[in-house]
């Protein structure tokens, strides 16, 4: 695939596959590609050349408000969570495609299953969340639409470490019942101890890519992004 | 100057029709640039369309007034319609800068006044008058108040109590709020704006229609430039309610309107023509002190 905004290129054809109920780590530094990755596959932006494939459908022109219908729910880079709406506003924007009173509820008292800060603060404008409550609730509204892949955009961006854990033990959970995540991560470490599999990206090009567990030994790896003292 | 309680109730009684009338229009452009970022600067070109299918059908075809009421929501909706497809739609696609949005609307807003100055001249032609709105009630305190004032604000209550608890509370009315916020993050929801943007000019358009309806009935008269100062008056209400904020847009008609009424009341007759610097110094004094309006916008600030 070759993607990028304008006439400025970002990818330099890379490839990359995503296998049900695995967890794919997108590792990188700033600017290798991997948010205008996650931004061709939810259909914000279209692939100049190459394919989007998901279930075996083309989806690469696909405009993203359908996107979602196929079962592919993204957390922006940033959360993008709904300020102006309360957390129990944005969670049924999360469900915009779902039909049904019931089921959109029996969805949301999930999600406040799953984050029990979201239900505290379930009146509250999302906006006066704090980061990690903020970034809770966009994963909470992206999985409202019950995705088979699910896309996470820098989900510890900005957060204390203590924050991080409890959203990665979160990640964690919502796999084992059953979705696919794509994972976009700056914190390389993290990111290879939660997942699979993981591609290395640099200057919109695939570097290195393998299981996960591989990858954490890799010299490379460790001395460009674990940084080994 | 003698100056007293019961002028200043009376001037607020007149203030009423008028109040409502900038009510029913700020929703209109609050809503609209809610969801496409743009001020409708031919909002005020709805608005007198919709008086003149009103007045048109009534005064020669001989209809009901509930017909001409409803011919005039169809005017003004069929405008908004036809102002969506043809002006906004194509400009936004093609280059969606802010600068050429605004100039086409402006350009909309022109075009649509000079066509009914050709065909029906500029003059002013009288509004069609109704028995069940005529007539006066003297409360004991001897306040005169006008049976059409009464039904206006009853109407325009009604409205805005509907928009209201339609944008709070209905899947369309959330998604409106969440696509001013952030018109990329509801699409990855699944929002498809074109739908809701059509809602917006429908429900805008329906309110300019009634507002129309209640300027002819209120002043008895339709021109084709009717709709200019009043759409710029409606447009401050919509800044100072806060964009995006129905309740605050329509609380805001009311403020300007009543404002209005009373700052040519409380100053000598002859400074009554310069009654639109108190709207200008208004809105100069809101963006000076308050950018972002009285109450709470429904867009990203910052």
């Amino acid at each position: 695939m070759v993607a990028g905004y304008d006439k400025a290129q970002v990818l330099h054809g890379i490839s990359l596959e995503v296998h049900p109920g695995e967890i794919v780590a997108l590792v990188g530094p700033n600017g290798a590609g991997k948010t205008t990755t996650i931004r061709c596959i939810t259909g914000e932006i279209h692939p100049m050349s190459g394919k989007v494939q998901y279930n075996g459908t083309d989806i690469s022109e696909m405009p993203s408000h359908r996107i979602v219908g196929t079962g592919i729910s993204c957390s922006p880079e940033g959360r993008n969570i709904f300020g102006n709406l309360t957390v129990y506003e944005n969670l049924k924007m999360g469900a915009y495609l779902v039909h049904g009173r019931k089921n959109i509820k029996e969805r949301i008292s999930r999600v406040y299953d799953l984050f029990p800060k979201l239900k505290e603060r379930k009146g509250q404008l999302a906006e006066s969340l704090s980061g990690g409550e903020q970034q809770m609730l966009a994963i909470g509204r992206a999985i409202m639409n019950e995705p088979t892949l699910l896309l996470l955009d820098e989900p510890s961006l900005g957060l204390a470490p203590v924050v991080v854990e409890q959203i990665y033990e979160k990640i964690a959970e919502i796999r084992r019942e059953g979705a696919s995540i794509l994972l976009v991560e700056q914190n390389v470490g993290l990111a290879l101890e939660i997942s699979q599999k993981a591609y290395v990206m640099e200057s919109g090009q695939v570097k290195l890519s393998g299981r996960s567990e591989t990858l954490e030994k890799d010299p490379y790896v460790i001395d460009t992004y674990l940084g080994v003292m | 100057m003698e100056m007293s309680w019961h002028y200043l109730t009376q001037q607020l009684i007149n203030a009423l029709s008028y109040g409502s009338i900038l009510a029913l229009l700020a929703i209109g452009y609050t809503m609209i640039y809610g969801i496409l970022g743009l001020i409708n600067f031919a909002h005020g070109e709805i608005f007198m369309i919709g008086a003149f299918f009103c007045y048109m059908l009534v005064t020669f075809s001989g209809v009901s007034f509930l017909t001409g009421f409803f011919a005039a929501i169809a005017g003004s909706v069929l405008t908004g319609f036809l102002i969506e497809r043809f002006v906004y739609n194509p400009c936004l696609k093609r280059s969606p800068e802010v600068l050429t949005v605004f100039i086409a609307s402006f350009g909309a807003s022109l075009g649509l006044r000079n066509l009914f100055t050709m065909i029906f001249g500029d003059g002013r032609r009288s509004f069609p008058a109704f028995d069940f709105l005529e007539g006066i009630i003297i409360t004991e305190s001897g306040i005169f108040i006008n049976i059409k004032d009464l039904w206006i604000f009853g109407v325009t209550l009604f409205l805005v109590l509907a928009t209201t608890l339609f944008i709070k509370y209905t899947k369309p009315g959330i998604a409106m709020r969440a696509v001013a916020y952030d018109a990329n993050a509801a699409r990855l929801v699944g929002v498809n704006s074109t739908t809701l943007v059509l809602v917006a000019f429908f429900i805008g358009s329906t309110l300019a229609g009634v507002s129309a309806v209640a300027y002819g009935v209120s002043y008895g008269i339709v021109n084709p430039s009717m709709g200019y100062i009043i759409g710029l008056n409606g447009f401050i209400a919509a800044v100072l309610g806060g964009i995006g904020n129905v309740p605050g847009a329509a609380i805001s008609g009311y403020i300007i309107g009543m404002g209005e009424i009373m700052f040519v009341a409380l100053l000598p007759p002859s400074y009554s023509a310069v009654r639109p610097i108190f709207v200008w110094g208004l809105l100069f004094l809101i963006l000076f002190l308050k950018p972002s309006g009285l109450f709470r916008p429904n867009v990203k600030i910052g």
